[in-house]
Order: structure tokens, then sequence, then C-alpha cells
């Protein structure tokens, strides 16, 4: 159902007309993940649980909180055309396009509390239980051996809202709103304007240029912000777009999200 | 009326008013006395609940956020347990219906509202499988300090003051009052006076803006029959498997040191299920 192969990591090599054409398509995609400094925890866990939440999770006893948040997308676009050739043998290569695509999403939560320290890091597993740590952030090994996210698993990787107004306003006090909603932020329910959009069978919500999945944290149902998944269809575009051209194809650029136009909407598309 | 027995009834109204106060008297006691009265109170109480292999209760839990804008949140949960490894649960109320299964390996979800199912890796015993949900899948659960294999532990704490406060009336039943204070939570529990078993609990969230409060009545516990089924996970056809989201695992502070070698090898912190 959640086939994350395809967008955690990615080796694209096609053959068409010329000998030698080689189309490498790879998208490294590095998320630096989060301890949760911010809890939706509003009460209701036992006493122990308490106990272990205010020890663990930070609860910010001395009153110092301390959160910076960037997230700086990087994209380089390097189209080489290289043509070699000599008496016997005739090598063209066209259309060497490298996209490196490279979403660095740092954020640093820093709670200073009697005997806990956040770490750039955070580590949680996919469904097998199989757990590797990177230093600056979160890589999960998952059920089929992917690193980002397991299959079923997930990484934690924001904080969670009771709804997308209530983001906006935590977001546009403490950071800023210009970013967007980053990548793995959780919104107890959808943005009321949201709809359903469906890439490869799975629904996803979508609302104002963000991609929301469903996910189970804190046993209840709660959405996540994803990446666009490739094939999704939209019928308007996103504020803030702009008009593109890569690898020969006209798209329109919101973000990281490269829109193509089709003839019912917009589809995402990943190159 | 005559004055004969109106004056009668002056004097047994007194004498009831008198025998209250009396009575009122007695149940204060000092503080010494009410913190040994409470915690013999309590270890009966986590004697008795750590002899039963199997049981079961239903609970009415109310989520209170004073003055908040969420309000108040009822559910209804249904809860069975076989030790030393299987809990099955329902829930009903302002939240939607769930429905959950342990059973020694894994935790599965279902949230009829969305018609969703999500499971994930639990530890082999409940004791870490109540620690694995609250710490691991942030899973909120009042009521898991009575299912340890020691309540008692689950509860106290070396800083925790409190003790017995008085004998209440829950629903019909008769129940021993305790009260307790720790840094991060108050908490009140009333075990019933015969069995000694948990009649009512709220736990008062000092750390959380607002003070939240959950109050948690039990309607009885029983000893069900059950089967290895009760603890099979039942997904209705059609519902969709969802991803299930773990918390950030905290790391000491002291392996927060130099890279390794090798950005792929393991590092110890993350708590891993075998």
């Amino acid at each position: 159902m959640f086939n994350h192969a395809t967008r955690g990591g990615r080796f694209v090599r096609r053959s068409r007309a010329f000998r030698g054409v080689a189309v490498t398509v790879s998208v490294l995609l590095a998320l630096s993940t989060v301890e949760l400094g911010a809890q939706r925890k509003s009460g209701g866990g036992s006493v122990k649980q308490s106990r272990s939440a205010s020890s663990n999770a930070g609860a910010n006893k001395s009153n110092n909180y301390n959160r910076s948040t960037n997230a700086t997308p990087n994209r380089n676009t390097n189209a080489n055309t290289n043509v070699n050739r000599n008496n016997n043998n005739t090598n063209v290569n066209v259309n060497n396009v490298n996209v490196n695509r490279n979403t660095n999403v740092n954020r640093n939560t820093n709670v200073n509390n009697a005997g806990y320290y956040g770490r750039p890091g955070a580590v949680v597993a996919g469904e097998e239980g199989a757990v590797a740590v990177g230093r600056r952030g979160a890589v999960a090994v998952g059920e089929e051996g992917f690193v980002g996210v397991g299959r079923y698993g997930g990484v934690v990787s924001g904080e969670v809202y009771d709804s997308y107004e209530g983001w906006k306003v935590a977001a546009g006090v403490a950071v800023g709103v210009a970013g967007g909603i980053a990548i793995g932020t959780m919104l107890a329910r959808p943005p009321a304007a949201s709809v359903t959009v469906v890439s490869s069978g799975t629904n996803y919500m979508y609302a104002e240029g963000a991609y929301y999945e469903q996910v189970m944290y804190g046993g209840e149902v709660t959405y996540r912000v994803v990446e666009a998944p490739p094939g999704v269809i939209i019928t308007t575009l996103p504020s803030g777009c702009n008009s593109t051209t890569v690898s020969g194809v006209a798209v329109s650029q919101c973000g990281n999200t490269y829109y193509q136009r089709v003839s019912n909407g917009y589809k995402v598309v990943v190159f | 009326m005559s004055p004969r027995l109106q004056h009668t009834l002056q004097l047994f109204i007194v004498v009831v008013v008198i025998a209250g106060a009396a009575c009122n008297r007695q149940q204060a006691l000092n503080p010494e006395a009410a913190s040994a009265k409470g915690d013999a109170l309590l270890r009966e109480m986590s004697k008795n609940m750590a002899a039963v292999q199997t049981f079961a209760y239903t609970v009415d839990e109310r989520r209170q956020i004073p003055g908040g804008t969420q309000g108040e949140k009822k559910m209804t949960r249904q809860v069975t347990v076989r030790r030393p490894n299987a809990l099955a649960f329902t829930g009903k109320g302002d939240r939607g219906e769930t429905a959950g299964w342990y059973d020694g390996k894994q935790l599965t979800l279902v949230s009829h509202r969305d018609k969703v199912w999500a499971r994930g890796p639990m530890p082999p015993t409940l004791d870490e499988a109540l620690d694995f949900l609250s710490d691991e899948y942030d899973v909120e659960m009042p009521t898991a300090d009575v299912l340890y294999s020691s309540p008692y532990d689950a509860f106290m704490t070396k800083d925790t003051t409190g003790g017995w406060v008085d004998t209440q009336k829950i629903g019909d039943r008769s129940c021993e009052h305790l009260a307790y204070r720790q840094p991060v939570v108050d908490w009140e529990i009333w075990l019933s006076t015969d069995r000694s078993l948990p009649c009512q609990l709220k736990v008062t969230y000092k750390q959380i803006p607002g003070t939240p409060s959950t109050l948690v009545t039990y309607h009885g516990i029983e000893n069900p029959q059950v089967t290895d089924d009760t603890f099979k996970p039942k997904v209705p056809d059609g519902y969709h498997r969802i991803k299930i989201i773990r918390r950030a695992t905290v790391i000491d502070p002291k392996l927060d040191e130099p890279a390794p070698a090798s950005a792929d090898a393991p590092t110890p912190g993350g708590k891993q299920i075998k």
C-alpha cells in the first residue's frame, strides 16, 4: 500500500534511440528528524506514563525552549551533452541529466530540562524493528530494507498540532509561515479545505500545496505531511509556482514539487 | 404536631448532627496515620490486582481541560487482560470508536471511524508493553497503572506524599478515598472497601497548561472466560492499513559524542524489538 521504496531513493536508467544515452536520475532525500519537543499531550496518561513523559520528553522545567526551524530546499539541475566521435566508434551521449534534489529539513529542538538534553537526531523503527542511527538524523531501515522510512513504520519528524489553523498560529508565532508546513508535521485532523487525492491506490489529503497521509500516532488517526506523491493530479496549482523546463518537459515548480499540465489538471512528476 | 413530638424531633436531629460530626472526627487521621493507612490499602489493591491472571473491566473516562477549548472528552473503554502478555480493548466516545489487541508480539489498532488499521512491534510482557505504549507509540492509557504486575510500584515514588482521606460512595459502592501528590501529577484513587479494587481514579496533570485531569470510573472488575481468540486482531474487511508512527527515542547525552567511523553503523540508544 505504501511503497516508499520508490520515494526514498530512485535510480533510473533508460536506453532509447541512441546507444550510450544515459539518463540518470537520482534523488537523494535526506531527512533530518528531531525529537518531539512539543507534544500533543494534553493529559490522559496514567501516573507512571506521565512521570515517564515528563522525564523523557522534556517537560520544559526550566522554561527555556529554543526552537529553530530551517527548511532549505536546494535544487541543482545540470544538463550536459557530450558527443565523442572517431572514425570507428560513434558514441553520442545526449541528455546526460543529473537532477540532484536535496531536501534538508533541519529542525533543532533544544529543550533545557534537568537531566535531559535533546539530540539532533531521533530514531524509530520500521515494522521489523530494525534501527540504524545516523548522527545527523534518523535513519530508519524499514521492512524492505530501504533507507528512509519502513513500509509501515514511520519516522517521527515533526510536531503534532490539533489543526492546520493551530499550526498556522504556532508557526506564525515561532518561525514564520513563509516556508509552508514542513514534511513530517502532523495534524490531529486534516485542513478544512483539503480534498482526497489518490496515488498508487493510496489516499492522500491535499490542501494548499501540502499532502497528508493518514498515520496512527498516539493511538489515534493523525494526518502527516509527506512529499508530493508522484502521479497525483490536482485541479489547481497552489500559489507561488514558477514555470520551468526539466528534461525538455514544461512543468510548474511549486516549492520542491513539479507539476505537469494534463487534461484534467496538474500531475505531480518526479525527475 | 404536638410540642412534645416537636422537641423529640429536634433532639433527634441534634443527636444525628453530633453523631455525624463525631464520625467525621474519627475519619480525620493525622498525616502519618493517613499515610500509613493509604499505603496499606494501596498495597492490598496491588496484591489483589497482581494475583488475578485474567480480568476485564469497563471504565468511563472523562478528560477535563479547565478553561480549554477542547472542553471535556468522554470515552467508555472495555479492557480484557491476560497476564503476562495479552490485552484487548475497545473504546467508544468523543474520539470515535477504536479497538486494539496486544498478543505479546504486536500491537494492532483499528479506527472504525476512519476505517483504517495499523500494526507495530511490541515487547513480550505486559509490563514492558505498557511502558512501550507510552514511550514509543505515545498512547495515553490512564488505567495503565493498575495493569502492571505491581500497581503499587507504578503509582508510588519516593517523592510521593499523601494517604487516606475518607470513605466515599462511588455509585452504590463504598470506597476508600486516597489522595497523593507528585511533582508531575496529583492523583486520587478510590478503592472498594470490601475488595480493595479500584472504584475510581483521578489524575491531574500539573505540568500541562490548564492542568487537565482524567477521571476514570470503574464499573467492576470481573474474571471473564477468555480464549486465545480474544486477543487475536479482528480487522473488518475493507479497512486500509496505515503506518504506525513511533516517537523519537531519547538518547542519553553521553552518547552525543563524535560521529562513528561509519555513518551506517548502528549506534546504541535506539530501542530495538527483537
